[in-house]
């Protein structure tokens, strides 16, 4: 053995990219979950800026990344929507994903509503000419109160996640969270949607046996 | 209609994902056959056999030394005759795990073939003693040393190692030296005193905010030091500064580099001792060389993929011959802010069940550069190269990784004299690893 061993303090900076990998965690899918549903004949448009990753309890690397998405109603329970995110940071990391979902209004009883989700995407992040990739499917189960205008979410969700990079077995990520968000009607076309979630997979990391999920963000809703 | 798309997505996993390796088929082979080697006529011990055994065997095989028994005489080669050229002709001892062919590397311990033909002709000749006549004259050895000895520090204290399992013991020390200010370390020599049970030593320099930590561990169980089996943590953001291994005497970096140790640092020793081949305690003094500045400070890379130690991503099934895995990537945007570094030592880290191991620089025009191609790997005999000639990455280039394994029943780890079972198991300490380091200078 010799000096050359001082190279595992980068086993630290390798750990990084594996969040950055992991990251395309829960936050992603079908984020910003309200009940309501497009309007008849708009469009939503969605920008958000987010920050999301994998943690093992003892240390986690947020990955900013910023999204933007639109939604139509296709029924008249049903809207559909895409979502893009990317974080453009070079060589160094630069990782994409792109989501399609729909939303299926259960009913509304008063003030409460319940409405399902489900999405699916891809997300490919490249680190120094390393490619993971990954595809993913979430159910979203959408609880919401109306405060007035505005309303409070909480959203149960359960999806999968299969990682591949070349060299690797592909890695299942099977994972379970909640969200909880808030739809702030500023005005009849603009609404703020912050949204906090946590997840977890019983995925084992390089520290522990599990790892948890988390993504919070800000997002602006406009109808047009 | 989703499910659909979610289902065809998964059955043609990642676009880029290929797992056929992109190493050249003809990587790290020979350009031409090996030539047969040449015995000389009638090769006697004091003539032809000496010269090789005290130079190729005789730093292990010594009177308290790593090796079960000396091979310093005649007497004590011709009782081992048989065995000896069996090993030498299997090429198992000296041990050298680098395979001919990829790169030259300082302290190349392999016999030539005309050595190795020397060895088995002796032999088959009926191992011969000749005439000490014949020897050719040589000065006693000396031992090695550092040119300078700037800091000597000890073990506090004897340790006599107790394996929980099986006969291997991973303890940490922590030494009592630190440094008031920051020092370079251009030079090491670690001197176990009982070489029966040594069977590698790393050694750390631990940041000043760490030590509190360390010293709570230090002596918890009752005895010295610390367990540091999974020394990941330890291996973490600390910096190993030297280490050494059966048959390494005094280790120096090339001219004018250093490895950094900040102020306020605290020595630790990291012993892997092997009770299979010896009893006893050992307290091991380390000698260092160093020098307020240095022109060039030593760094290393990992290599390693990350979604190895993520779920199943290394997972390696009981009773698969040749589970491989491998990972390419460009160290220059993560470590040498974009620009061009060279290689001069290699190190690559599996653990019993591996089989191969490659470490190479992949060129984006296909072509590649060996650095190190383990074809026999052998846990015992891992270690650290130091490349004769240093190879450049440019930007753009890979540093490349492969690993095997076979997981089948009879490669298994004996432990208490049980041979375990074939299980899947992934990344982890008592399970496996694959992971490189490569290590570099960098300008001040
Ligand atoms: C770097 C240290 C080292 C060197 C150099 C070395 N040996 Fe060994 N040798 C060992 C050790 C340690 C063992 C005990 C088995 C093991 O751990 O592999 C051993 C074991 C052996 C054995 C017994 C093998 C068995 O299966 O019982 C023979 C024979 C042998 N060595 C011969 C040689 C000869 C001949 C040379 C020189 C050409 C040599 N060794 C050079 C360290 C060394």
């Amino acid at each position: 053995m010799s000096a050359s061993l001082s190279g595992f303090r980068t086993i630290g900076r390798a750990a990084l990219i594996v969040v950055a990998a992991l990251a395309a965690g829960c936050g992603a899918y079908t984020s910003y979950k309200q009940t309501r549903l497009t309007p008849r004949g708009h469009t939503d448009y969605l920008f958000a800026a987010e920050l999301q990753g994998a943690s093992t309890g003892m240390d986690g690397a947020p990955m900013p990344e910023i999204a933007v998405g639109a939604r139509r109603r296709v029924h008249d329970r049903i809207d559909v929507g895409a979502t893009g995110t990317i974080l453009p940071l070079g060589e160094a990391i630069t990782s994409a994903s792109a989501e399609v979902s729909g939303k299926l209004a259960l009913g509304r009883h008063g003030r409460w509503s319940a409405a399902l989700g489900t999405g699916v995407g891809y997300r490919v992040t490249t680190s120094s000419g390393a490619v993971f990739e990954g595809v993913h499917a979430a159910v979203p189960v959408i609880l919401g109160v109306d405060l007035g205008r505005h309303q409070l979410v909480l959203s149960p969700t359960v999806g999968y996640e299969r990682l591949w990079s070349s060299g690797a077995r592909p890695v299942s990520l099977p994972f379970a969270g909640y969200s909880l968000g808030f739809r702030w009607q500023l005005a009849r076309r603009w609404a703020l949607l912050p949204e906090a979630t946590v997840g977890y997979t019983p995925a084992r990391n390089y520290r522990t046996d599990s790892s948890q999920l988390f993504q919070v963000g800000l997002a602006v809703l406009f109808t047009r | 209609m989703r499910l659909l798309i979610l289902v065809a997505a998964l059955a043609l996993g990642g676009c880029f994902y290929d797992n056929t390796s992109p190493l050249p088929a003809d990587f790290g082979s020979c350009a031409a056959p090996e030539p047969e080697g040449v015995a000389p006529a009638a090769p006697t011990y004091w003539r032809d056999l000496k010269p090789i055994v005290d130079a190729h065997c005789a730093g292990c095989h010594i009177q308290g030394g790593v090796a079960p028994f000396p091979l310093t005489t005649y007497r004590e080669l011709y009782e081992y005759r048989s065995k000896s050229a069996a090993m030498v002709e299997t090429r198992a001892m000296p041990p050298w795990q680098p395979a001919a062919c990829c790169g030259h590397y300082r302290g190349d311990r392999s016999l030539t073939a005309d050595q190795v033909a020397t060895f088995v002709a002796w032999y088959d000749a009926g191992a011969l003693e000749g005439d000490p006549a014949d020897a050719t004259p040589s000065e006693p050895p000396v031992p090695e040393a550092l040119p300078r000895v700037d800091v000597e520090v000890r073990m506090a204290q004897a340790f006599t190692p107790e394996p929980r399992v099986g006969k291997d013991e991973l303890r940490c020390f922590l030494l009592p030296q630190t440094f008031a200010t920051a020092t370079y370390i251009t030079g090491t020599n670690v001197i176990p005193s009982n070489h029966s049970i040594a069977h590698h030593a790393v050694l750390f320099a631990v940041p000043a905010d760490k030590i509190a930590e360390l010293k709570a561990r230090d002596g918890a169980d009752g005895r010295p030091g610390w367990d540091c089996y999974s020394s990941t943590d330890e291996l973490d953001a600390r910096g190993a500064v030297g280490g050494w291994q059966p048959g390494d005497g005094p280790q120096l970096l090339p001219d004018g580099v250093g490895v950094e140790v900040k102020a306020g640092s605290q020595l630790v020793l990291n012993m892997h001792y092997d009770t299979g081949a010896g009893t006893g305690s050992d307290q091991t003094t380390v000698q260092l060389m160093t020098s307020p500045s240095v022109a060039r400070v030593s760094r290393g890379v990992a290599i390693m993929n990350p979604l190895w130690f993520a779920g199943d991503g290394m997972e390696i099934r009981a009773d698969d011959p040749d589970a491989t895995v491998f990972f390419a990537y460009d160290p220059t945007p993560l470590f040498s802010k974009g620009q061009p570094f060279t290689v001069e030592r290699v190190m690559l880290h599996m653990h019993e069940l591996g089989t191969i191991g490659r470490l190479a620089v992949l060129h984006p025009d296909g072509t590649s550069d060996c650095l190190l191609n383990i074809t026999d790997w052998n846990f015992h005999w891992m270690t650290t190269y130091t490349l004769a000639a240093p190879v450049a990455i440019q930007p753009g280039d890979k540093l490349y990784l492969e690993c095997h394994w076979d997981n089948t029943a009879g490669n298994q780890k004996t432990v208490d004299g049980n041979r375990q079972a074939p299980r899947t198991i992934g990344w982890g300490a008592d399970e496996e690893m694959c992971a490189a380091v490569v290590s570099y200078s960098e300008a001040l």
